[in-house]
């Protein structure tokens, strides 16, 4: 553990030099328009999207038919494209203002937080009225988020590590705090009772990407039930739960002296806070009262065991998926390549946090993922029982269903009328999603509303009250100033990702351009670079390919041809013969896997027919892939001259 | 230009007969893939010592407070202000969002992108940190920033 805390430190130290380096030559600002080459199924058309800084916002197809504006990480955009998507992506460096870079950021990013705060809205809408109707009939139940981390009340030992939490917030606010507290959130309920639909605030329609929050009567039940539950588990000073936390892998090491200096500090910090945030009036009080209190005991449990514990982040079915160890291997994943690459993950983690001065709650929550990842995989391998897989951000929030304190229900006449005007602003808001966010593949799709909304930001900086095409002369010479040229959306062919980015590079002021090559070629070009023709051979195909194994997700072929122009009719004629023969053989199949063979080779035809005409758009995809490494290389030519070299207008 | 036709035409045609345009949204939700989830996991430092999670939570604080400014103009009563916030923060993993600073520089940020007056600060001051608590002084901070 010493010499990979030795390596990781170095790591990270030369991690952070290489940081300094792009901040001190970012000084002058860029934003990339990024082109992703197809792949088969939902990604044939390719896609495009924006990099600014940090986050990169791209339009995404969402069922049943909506097109919403997503957001992502930079480096995970790059990973999760050029990686498990095996997709090549373009970068078009367009150099700006600070003033240009950040009136694009705000614009995309309050677009992006508006539509999460819509769709959030009809959930929040669809809850209030499943409580209302459970209330009308009898005291209904909710979920407490994080109170499932807590034994049950009457449980108890000699000096809980809670006590101590209970003792200062007692001196702070009084010994009588913790009751006073849960009966005013009782009565805060009942109030709602009386009104549930005063309660809401489903009012309003976005106007020109204004964020409206949504606090309906059941998110404000749930938040009152949490905060009597998060007061209780304090007056008790509860325990945590059997199982709440997630023990060790048997390979990791027990805490350093460091870590446990590390640790303790945190522990102390986060004492502190917890017993201002029981002084605290807003409104989420609760879960994050819940929640400090386990982290808290997780860490005085880890301090006094020298292990490193932590609450069981994954949560519950249907809301966390599993897969068998065959099901991984199906999709050419390998426990054992995942449990290295999440053990070096933790072992990063473990040290940043030991080393971090004033590390903040996301950064607790950081190591708690990684080690929640880890022991996840490595149970899997020593049990074989199932992984759970989630591959958004770890919250540890495990619920426990409680009652909402009160004798009441709700009048059936207050019940009726809330729950009519609760349906009719479901129907209205459903209508109104459908109606803004329709997709289109010609008019309104990834492409499309990439420009769009950057003349929505641009046209911020537009006299107000121009005639409509008085700010259409006004955005593109907007647009010639801050960006070199003016991209229309919905102009000609621009709807298709390729002939966008051409556009792209005509149009704008584009610097460079830079490729991340797709994994398996960036893999391929160095085993061939260090083996020679032989690997290039070796990797053409399915078969004997060492960087990519069969995964049961892309469709049956033999020979990849997004590497091979000169080769690809011939190499598709064969993944033809291959798709047909998989057709055939699926069918005599279909009692034993549900189709799911004949259902690849039919997939397997189609993808192979535009390889007859020097098409490639199949590539393949990948399970999982290792940390990722530099794919990035200069451009020699310019983008277009590349494809029209490779042959392919989706490759 | 005649090529670049024809290929999207052909490109069209294809389009027509396979898919779609545009990749269904999963490179947030993809099932697949634990390693990738926990690239995530792991936030680098910048040179003035913010993580790039630092940075992006105190950008949406402040792009959820300078439309909430625009389009309301106060905090009102608080309490959905402070939820919409309590929402944007736990995205960011940030549950105790009064304990971390970055909120209220985020939030004075926020309200100077917003162009609202310096006299108007005090009414989120009053309903987040307090008129002279550690937070309203922060709201001070990064409205002052003026490269926030």
């Amino acid at each position: 553990m010493g010499a990979a805390i030795a390596d990781v430190a170095d790591a990270l130290a030369a991690m952070g030099a290489a940081i300094a380096d792009v901040a001190d030559a970012s000084e002058a600002r860029h934003v990339d328009f990024l082109y992703v080459d197809a792949n088969e199924d939902t990604a044939s058309g390719g896609h495009v999207a924006l990099r600014l800084g940090d986050q990169t916002y791209h339009f995404g197809y969402h069922r049943p038919g909506l097109l919403f504006l997503d957001r992502e990480d930079s480096d995970h955009f790059e990973r999760v494209y050029t990686g498990l998507e095996n997709r090549t992506i373009e970068s078009r460096r367009i150099a700006v203002s600070a003033e240009t870079f950040e009136l694009l950021r705000a614009g995309f990013n309050e677009r992006y937080l508006t539509e999460t705060a819509e769709r959030e809205a009809i959930d929040s809408i669809v809850a209030d009225r499943e409580l209302v109707e459970r209330w009308s009939s009898g005291s209904p139940e909710v979920d407490v988020r994080a109170a499932g981390y807590f034994a049950d009340r009457e449980k108890s030992v000699a000096d809980p590590p809670l006590a101590r939490l209970r003792a200062a917030v007692r001196a702070r606010y009084g010994n009588a705090y913790a009751e006073e507290r849960i009966e005013a959130a009782t009565r805060a309920i009942r109030r709602l009772a009386e009104t549930p639909i005063a309660s809401g605030s489903h009012v309003g329609w976005h106007v020109g990407w204004h964020v409206d929050v949504d606090y309906g009567v059941a998110a404000r039940a749930a938040d009152l039930a949490s905060e009597i539950e998060a007061f209780r588990v304090l007056d008790a000073a509860s325990l945590l739960r059997t199982g709440a936390l997630v023990p060790p892998a048997a390979s990791e090491p027990d805490l350093d002296a460091r870590e446990r200096r590390s640790l303790a500090s945190y522990a102390g910090r986060l004492e502190r806070e917890l017993v201002d945030l029981a002084g605290s009036r807003r409104p989420d009080v609760g879960f994050a009262l819940l929640l400090g209190m386990a982290r808290f005991l997780a860490l005085e449990e880890s301090l006094r065991t020298g292990r490193l514990l932590v609450l069981d982040a994954y949560p519950l079915p249907p809301d966390v998926r599993t897969l068998s160890r065959e099901e991984v291997e199906a999709q050419g994943g390998r426990l054992d390549e995942l449990g290295a690459s999440t053990r070096s993950d933790l072992e990063r983690s473990r040290v940043a946090f030991s080393l971090a001065e004033d590390p903040r709650e996301p950064d607790w929550g950081a190591l708690e993922e990684a080690a929640n990842r880890h022991r996840e995989v490595a149970s899997a391998i020593g049990s074989d029982r199932p992984i759970r897989i989630r591959s958004e951000r770890l919250l540890p929030a495990r619920p426990a269903r409680r009652s909402l304190p009160g004798e009441g229900r709700i009048e059936p006449s207050i019940a009726s009328a809330a729950i009519s005007r609760l349906e009719r602003e479901e129907t209205t808001r459903r209508e109104k999603l459908v109606a803004t966010y329709d997709y289109d593949l010609l008019t309104r799709n990834c492409v499309s509303e990439i420009f769009v909304e950057i003349d929505r930001a641009l046209e911020k900086k537009a006299e107000p009250d121009l005639s409509s095409e008085a700010r259409e002369a006004a955005v593109e010479r907007l647009a010639v100033e801050h960006l070199g040229g003016h991209v229309p959306p919905n102009r000609g062919f621009e709807f298709i990702p390729f002939v966008a980015a051409d556009a792209v590079d005509e149009e704008l002021r584009v610097d460079g351009v830079e490729v991340s090559y797709s994994y398996r070629r960036a893999r391929v070009a160095e085993r061939t670079e260090s083996e020679g023709f032989v690997a290039a051979l070796r990797e053409s195909n399915v078969l004997t390919s060492t960087v990519y194994r069969r995964n049961v997700e892309d469709s049956a072929f033999l020979f990849f041809t997004d590497d091979a122009f000169f080769a690809r009719p011939l190499f598709g004629a064969v993944n033809l013969v291959v798709g047909v023969g998989a057709s055939a053989f699926g069918l005599a199949l279909l009692p034993l896997d549900r189709g799911d063979t004949a259902w690849a080779g039919l997939r397997g035809i189609l993808w192979s027919v535009p390889e007859l005409a020097f098409w490639n758009v199949r590539k393949g995809s990948f399970f999982a892939v290792p940390e990722p490494e530099a794919n990035a290389r200069p451009r020699p030519e310019s983008a277009a001259a590349d494809r029209d070299r490779i042959g392919s207008p989706f490759s | 230009m005649r090529v670049r036709g024809n290929r999207a035409m052909a490109t069209l045609a294809v389009l027509a007969l396979f898919a779609s345009a545009c990749s269904f949204s999963k490179s947030s939700e993809s099932s697949s893939d634990s390693s990738a989830a926990s690239s995530r996991s792991l936030s680098s430092s910048s040179p003035d010592g913010k993580s790039k999670n630092e940075q992006a939570y105190r950008q949406d604080v402040g792009d959820y407070t300078a439309s909430w400014a625009r389009s309301k103009g106060d905090p009102g009563d608080g309490a959905e202000f402070q939820k919409g916030l309590a929402r944007i923060a736990e995205r960011h993993g940030v549950t105790n969002w009064e304990a971390d600073r970055a909120t209220y520089l985020g939030i004075g940020q926020g309200l100077r992108s917003a162009g609202v007056a310096p006299d108007d600060v005090s009414a989120f001051q009053s309903s987040l940190g307090g008129d002279s608590g550690s937070g309203a002084k922060l709201i001070e901070e990064g409205y002052a920033d003026v490269r926030s």
